[in-house]
C-alpha cells in the first residue's frame, strides 16, 4: 500500500475544484447535452468540461481518477483514486438552481480520506484539512449529534427510485421534522456534516455523488453508515446526527432497503 | 462576609487584570480554567501574582484565589450563591465554556472582544443576564523571566479601565456601568478601530519581523509608520462615521499608539495575533474597518497591508495555521470570496486582488529588517 501525502493531495485538490468551479460560475442555467436513460439523469456541457479539467489536473498527482462523466477501466474503483462529479446536482444547474456542487474526494482502501465540495452559487467550500478536520469557508467546524425529535433529514433518489424508496421518504418525513430532496447528494452530506441537517441519506448512489462529501462528514465526526455494492461504484449511505441515522436506518430495514 | 464571584478563563484579561478591578474585601475569586496547570498552581498556592504597570515601574497584587477548577471538575450545585461570573475564554471557546453553567442564574459578564458572545451565552445558558463589558486595557498573557521565576502564573497589565453594560449588581470595586448603546457606541467602537485594528496589524508586523513582543515591533520605523498609518485612517473613517467626540477619539488613537510602545507590558505578538481567520472575519477588525473606510471615502492603504499581514502569519500552533495552506491553494479571488466573504467585484475585493502581490513582497521585506 502506497503512503499517500494527504497535505499535497488536499491543497491539489482545493485548488483544482475552484479553478474548475469557474466554468460553472460562467455557464449558470445552462443547456442540457444529453440524457442517460432517465429524465433525471442529464448531462449538460458544463458537466464535460469541468470532468475533463479535473481529470487532469488532479490526474498530475498521479492517481488515477473516477469521474462520472468517463468509463471506469474494468468497471471497478482503483484501490487509491480520486473520485469526482464534476456537478452533483446537474438538473438543479441547469435550470438555474443554486443548489449544485462540484465533488472531489480521495478513496483509499474503501476509505473516504480527503473530500472537497464546491457549491459556487451559495459561496459555499467543504474541504478537509488532511483528513482530519472539516472547513466551511475555512472555518473548522463539527457535528452536533442532535436527537431525532430534532431532525431534518434530505435524501437522494437514484435515477431510478423505487416504491420502496418513497414509502422510506414518506415516514422519515412523518417522524421527523421533515425529509427535504434537494437533488444533490454532496451538498445534502455536506449540510449534514455542518449541522444543517440532521441526516442525509440515499440507496444506490453513485460513488462520485458522495465521495467528497462523505470524506468531509467524517472528519467532522458524524455517524456513517455505508454499505457497498459488489462493484465498489455504487453504495447505500446514511451520514449524520447517531440517533436520526440509527433511525432512518431502522425504517430503511422496516422497508427491506437496508438488510 | 465576602461575596463570591466566578472566572471563566484564567488568561490575560482573567487573571491579569480583572482582579484589579474588584474589591477584594467583598468578594472572594473562584476561577475555572481548562489549563490544568494553571488550575493546580492557584490551588497549591492558593493565588497568583498580578504586576500593574506604573510610569517606568510596576504596582504588584497578590491575588487570593479561593478556588480553582477545570471545566470537567467544577460543580455548579456548589456556586450557585455567586453574584456573577466574568468570562475571558476568547469569543470562539465562549459556547462551550458556557455549557459549564447550564442551570445557573447569577449575571455572566462577558469580556469577550466581541459583542456577539453575548447571544451565544444567552442560549446556550438559557436566561437572559448576560452582560458585554469592554475592558479598555492590554494585558498580557505572561510576564519578564525574572518575575516568572518568582511565580509561574506571574503576569503583567497596564492600568486600564472596565466599562459594563448596566445590569449586575452587588460588584465593588473599580468599574463604571454603561447602558448598552452607550457602551457600544462609545467604548466598544473605538475599542473595536482604535485598539483591535492597529494592535493586531502590530502584530503581524511583528510576527513577519520574528519579535516575541509588540512594542519590539513599533520600535521598527517602517513598521511604526504603517501602524500609525492604519490608525489615521480609521481615525478618519470613524470621525465621519460616529457621532462621538473628536477629541475624544484623537485622545484615544493617541492613548493606543504610546500602549503599542509600552515596553514594560511585555504583550506578546504570538498571542495578539492567534486565529487570525477570525480577525479576518467580514464585520471585524480588519476586513469590517477597510469596508467601512472604502464605504466612507477613506482610502485604506495601510490597513490593506494589515490584511495581508494577517493572510501572511504563520505559527505552527495557531488554530488557524491552515490559513498558509489555503493562500497556497487558493487563488486571490477564490480567497477573497470564499474564506472573507468579499462578493465578487466588489471594492475591496478588487483593491486585494490588484495589491496582494505588491504588498505580499513589501510585507516579506519586513523579515529582512528584523532587529
Amino acid at each position: 500500500m502506497t503512503t499517500l501525502d494527504h497535505s499535497a493531495l488536499i491543497k491539489s485538490a482545493v485548488s483544482a475544484v475552484l479553478e474548475a468551479s469557474k466554468l460553472a460560475d460562467a455557464a449558470r442555467a445552462t443547456q442540457v447535452l444529453n440524457t442517460k436513460g432517465n429524465l433525471r439523469d442529464i448531462v449538460t456541457q458544463t458537466d464535460l468540461d469541468i470532468s475533463e479539467m479535473l481529470s487532469k489536473s488532479l490526474g498530475v498527482t498521479g492517481l488515477p481518477v473516477v469521474s462520472e462523466e468517463a468509463d471506469v477501466p474494468g468497471g471497478m474503483t482503483p484501490a487509491q483514486c480520486w473520485v469526482i462529479d464534476p456537478i452533483d446536482g446537474t438538473v438543479n444547474f441547469a435550470h438555474g438552481l443554486p443548489m449544485f456542487a462540484l465533488s472531489a474526494g480521495l478513496l483509499d482502501h474503501g476509505q473516504f480520506e480527503l473530500g472537497v465540495v464546491c457549491a459556487p452559487a451559495l459561496d459555499e467550500l467543504y474541504f478537509t484539512l488532511n483528513s482530519e478536520r472539516a472547513l466551511l469557508n475555512g472555518r473548522p467546524f463539527s457535528h452536533t449529534h442532535r436527537p431525532r425529535e430534532q431532525a431534518l433529514v434530505a435524501a437522494s433518489f437514484s435515477a431510478k427510485g423505487s416504491a420502496a424508496q418513497y414509502e422510506l421518504f414518506e415516514a422519515v418525513n412523518e417522524s421527523t421534522r421533515g425529509c427535504l430532496r434537494s437533488g444533490t447528494a454532496a451538498l445534502n452530506i455536506c449540510w449534514a456534516a455542518a449541522g444543517k441537517l440532521q441526516a442525509a441519506y440515499g440507496f444506490n448512489a453513485k460513488l462520485w455523488d458522495v465521495a467528497g462529501a462523505l470524506a468531509v462528514a467524517r472528519a467532522a465526526g458524524c455517524e456513517i453508515a455505508v454499505r457497498w455494492e459488489p462493484n465498489t461504484l455504487t453504495l447505500d449511505y446514511c451520514v449524520g446526527s447517531a440517533e436520526a441515522v440509527q433511525h432512518v436506518r431502522s425504517l430503511a430495514q422496516s422497508k427491506g432497503l437496508w438488510n | 462576609m465576602k461575596t463570591k464571584i466566578l472566572f471563566m478563563g484564567a488568561g490575560a484579561i482573567g487573571r491579569g487584570y480583572l482582579p484589579w478591578t474588584l474589591d477584594e474585601t467583598k468578594h472572594e475569586f473562584v476561577y475555572i480554567d481548562g489549563n490544568q496547570a494553571i488550575v493546580d498552581r492557584m490551588n497549591q498556592h492558593g493565588g497568583f501574582t498580578t504586576y500593574r504597570v506604573n510610569g517606568d515601574e510596576y504596582q504588584v497584587k497578590k491575588v487570593a484565589v479561593k478556588a480553582a477548577y477545570t471545566p470537567a471538575t467544577f460543580k455548579l450545585e456548589e456556586h450557585k450563591d455567586a453574584i456573577a461570573c466574568f468570562f475571558s475564554v476568547g469569543p470562539r471557546n465562549v459556547i462551550k465554556a458556557a455549557q459549564t453553567l447550564v442551570g445557573s442564574s447569577f449575571p455572566l459578564i462577558m469580556c469577550e472582544n466581541e459583542p456577539d458572545t453575548v447571544n451565544d451565552a444567552k442560549r446556550v445558558v438559557g436566561h437572559d443576564k448576560v452582560y458585554f463589558a469592554v475592558p479598555d486595557v492590554i494585558t498580557s498573557n505572561t510576564a519578564p523571566a525574572n518575575l516568572l521565576a518568582d511565580d509561574p502564573l506571574a503576569i503583567t497589565t497596564e492600568n486600564g479601565v472596565q466599562f459594563i453594560e448596566e445590569g449586575p449588581t452587588g460588584l465593588y470595586g473599580d468599574m463604571t456601568f454603561l447602558p448598552r448603546e452607550e457602551l457600544l457606541r462609545i467604548q466598544w467602537t473605538p475599542k473595536l478601530y482604535l485598539h483591535n485594528t492597529p494592535h493586531c496589524i502590530t502584530a503581524y508586523l511583528g510576527a513577519l519581523m520574528g519579535n516575541t513582543y509588540v512594542h519590539e515591533a513599533m520600535q521598527h520605523p517602517k513598521a511604526a509608520q504603517l501602524v500609525e498609518g492604519a490608525m489615521t485612517e480609521m481615525l478618519r473613517a470613524l470621525k465621519l462615521q460616529w457621532d462621538i467626540p473628536h477629541d475624544f477619539l484623537e485622545w484615544y488613537a493617541e492613548k493606543e499608539l504610546s500602549r503599542f510602545r509600552c515596553q514594560l507590558l511585555f504583550d506578546p505578538v504570538a498571542r495578539v495575533a492567534r486565529e487570525p481567520l477570525r480577525k479576518l472575519e467580514l464585520h471585524g477588525r480588519l476586513i469590517g474597518a477597510a469596508q467601512m473606510c472604502l464605504t466612507l471615502g477613506v482610502l485604506p492603504e495601510f490597513l490593506l497591508k494589515g490584511i495581508v499581514g494577517a493572510l501572511l502569519f504563520e505559527d505552527k500552533h495557531d488554530p488557524d495555521h491552515h490559513i498558509g495552506m489555503m493562500r497556497e491553494s487558493m487563488d486571490t479571488a477564490s480567497f477573497n470570496r470564499y474564506v472573507l466573504g468579499l462578493r465578487q467585484g466588489e471594492p475591496l475585493d478588487l483593491m486585494l486582488r490588484e495589491k496582494m502581490a505588491a504588498i505580499t513582497a513589501e510585507l516579506r521585506d519586513f523579515a529582512k529588517e528584523k532587529k
